[in-house]
């Protein structure tokens, strides 16, 4: 699958005195099986542009294409777009509302039109898939824990197997065991086949999981490429308040002192240079 | 989706009417709708229609934005209109359809009625528009503040009130975004007959009911930290003033009520 934006364009209350810009002049093409990751500050137009690619707002100008056709065209099914590519809102467990776990998960499925047994047979993968034990199935989603609610939330999501996930800081508001766990599960989301979409403000999260990063800043992409590419524009990244990983800075750091030493992103790739290093400086000394 | 409601109506530009009292303006208000009906002929509604011009060019509101607050009554304009032409009988008649005779005392009282109702909607749309929600219930409390000698909570209503416009962006934001989660996951909200319409309701309405509930509760819990206990004692931020601006205001409305109703006693007697 692709997903390809075409100089999309997107103003809230276009003509009113409150229209405001969310995203402007937008070019991107996402491709099947890729981890991309969307950083930017609060108000740079992540969640906007996250919205128009499931259909959920259509551009006021240019086109949104999912393999090669215009998403927002009539006669094109916006509940097949929404099958395909998954979108999990940010807080996502707030969209819960029926009486029991299994219930919610099904609400999807049902809407795809699927039997009851396939919708049965949905909810008990998805449920395995967000790591929840079958237990949960009849509890109300009240009496769950944060971060199981919102595994709950993304299982209502992934019962509808899309082949793009995208996910709107699937870790806010999660406590530093419960980040790990959700990163570790979008990870095995990718590791299954699905393309992955993940939006976040924390370099440190993008720079473990993505292989390619957009940065976006006032309404526009500023920066994309392979995380090498972008973190090797620290520079750039301060300048727009955006915190490079701790590992980054480290190596750059090292670099400016006159060290040579490669630059990391990974604390793995930083442990073994550093390791190298010290090896190095120790035989020559 | 929801971006088509408009609930608070007021409209951010800076002038003289926005900058006025807000208790001033809801006085004007109510001074300007006595006028309204007190108005017997169409001279009358002339001079209404002048200070209505008056107001409006001060206010510097764009014309259509004022005018499409009329539009959610054109059903009842015209139904009044209708009503008041072939159902006031009356003795001079104009034209017959013959189903029924226009009579002029049928016109008359159509053009009046409805003119009425044109003058009490822009009147009051003038208002909303050029005051600030909070600055109304700010308003309306100092002006039923006499009422607390007689236990009337004014305090606690206007506080009510202010909480409750408060949340309205804040749960509407919140619909919306429950809405397109939904539907990210197939809901429909849009098609399907008035009983699927309503049922598809459900995954929206719960969630906006727990969220409310919870505001609620934090919102009562912060207010309780910051000790606050109703309205005794409690001094204000925005110490409302009635200025120069505000007296002007008042004398030409006064004006205008003076006018109505000397015209109404004298020249309307020879005119209609």
């Amino acid at each position: 699958m692709q997903l390809q934006f075409e100089q999309v364009t997107h103003t809230y209350q276009a003509g009113s005195p409150f229209q405001a810009t969310a995203i402007e002049d937008i070019n991107l093409t996402i491709s099947g099986g890729e981890l991309t990751a969307l950083i930017g500050h609060t108000g740079s137009g992540k969640s906007t542009l996250a919205q128009h690619m499931n259909a959920l707002l259509a551009p006021t100008s240019g086109r949104v294409l999912l393999d090669g056709k215009d998403i927002n065209q009539k006669g094109v099914s916006k509940k097949e777009t929404r099958q395909r590519v998954g979108l999990v809102f940010q807080y996502a467990e707030t969209q819960l509302f029926e009486e029991t776990v299994a219930q919610d998960i099904a609400f999807g499925p049902k809407n795809l039109g699927l039997s009851q047994a396939e919708t049965d047979a949905r909810v008990t993968e998805a449920l395995h898939r967000v790591g929840l034990p079958d237990e949960v199935r009849e509890k109300s989603p009240f009496e769950l824990s944060g971060g199981q609610t919102r595994r709950v939330a993304i299982a209502g999501v992934i019962a509808m197997r899309p082949e793009m996930l995208v996910l709107d800081e699937p870790a806010a508001g999660l406590d530093p065991m419960g980040r790990e766990d959700m990163l570790a599960l979008v990870k095995s989301f990718h590791e299954a086949g699905t393309t992955i979409v993940m939006i976040s403000h924390s370099m440190d999260d993008v720079a473990r999981l993505a292989k390619r990063i957009i940065v976006m800043e006032h309404r526009r992409i500023a920066l994309q490429g392979t995380a090498e590419e972008v973190f090797q524009d620290a520079e750039r990244l301060n300048r727009m308040d955006l915190d490079v990983p701790e590992v980054c800075r480290l190596s750059l750091r090292l670099r400016e002192e006159g060290f040579d030493f490669p630059l990391c992103y990974r604390k793995e790739d930083a442990l073994k240079a550093l390791k190298a290093l010290l090896k190095g400086g120790a035989g020559d000394a | 989706m929801l971006k088509n409601i408009t609930l608070g109506q007021y409209y951010p530009v800076d002038s003289a009417v926005h900058r006025l009292d807000p208790r001033v303006k809801i006085l004007l208000l109510i001074a300007f709708v006595v006028a309204v009906f007190l108005v017997a002929d169409l001279t009358g509604f002339v001079l209404i229609a002048a200070y209505l011009v008056l107001a409006a060019r001060l206010s510097r509101l764009p014309a259509g934005v004022l005018l499409r607050s009329l539009r959610p009554l054109r059903f009842i304009l015209i139904f009044t209109f209708v009503l008041n032409l072939f159902f006031t009988g009356g003795t001079t008649p104009l034209v017959n359809l013959g189903f029924a005779t226009l009579t002029k005392e049928g016109l008359i009282n159509a053009i009046r009625y409805s003119m009425r109702l044109v003058f009490l909607v822009l009147g009051s749309s003038l208002l909303t528009l050029t005051t600030q929600p909070v600055a109304l219930t700010d308003g309306l409390e100092r002006l039923l503040s006499p009422l607390k000698v007689i236990r009337f909570p004014a305090h606690e209503m206007a506080m009510m009130m202010t909480i409750a416009l408060r949340f309205i962006p804040t749960l509407l934001e919140e619909a919306d975004k429950i809405m397109k989660a939904q539907s990210a996951r197939g809901a429909d909200f849009e098609e399907g007959r008035l009983l699927q319409r309503v049922r598809a309701m459900v995954p929206l309405l719960v969630p906006l009911f727990v969220s409310a509930f919870r505001r609620a509760g934090d919102l009562a819990m912060a207010m309780e930290a910051r000790c606050y206990h109703g309205g005794e004692g409690r001094t204000r931020l925005h110490v409302l003033k009635v200025q120069k601006n505000d007296w002007t205001a008042i004398l030409v409305t006064a004006l205008l009520i003076a006018l109505v109703v000397l015209e109404g006693a004298f020249l309307s007697r020879y005119v209609i």
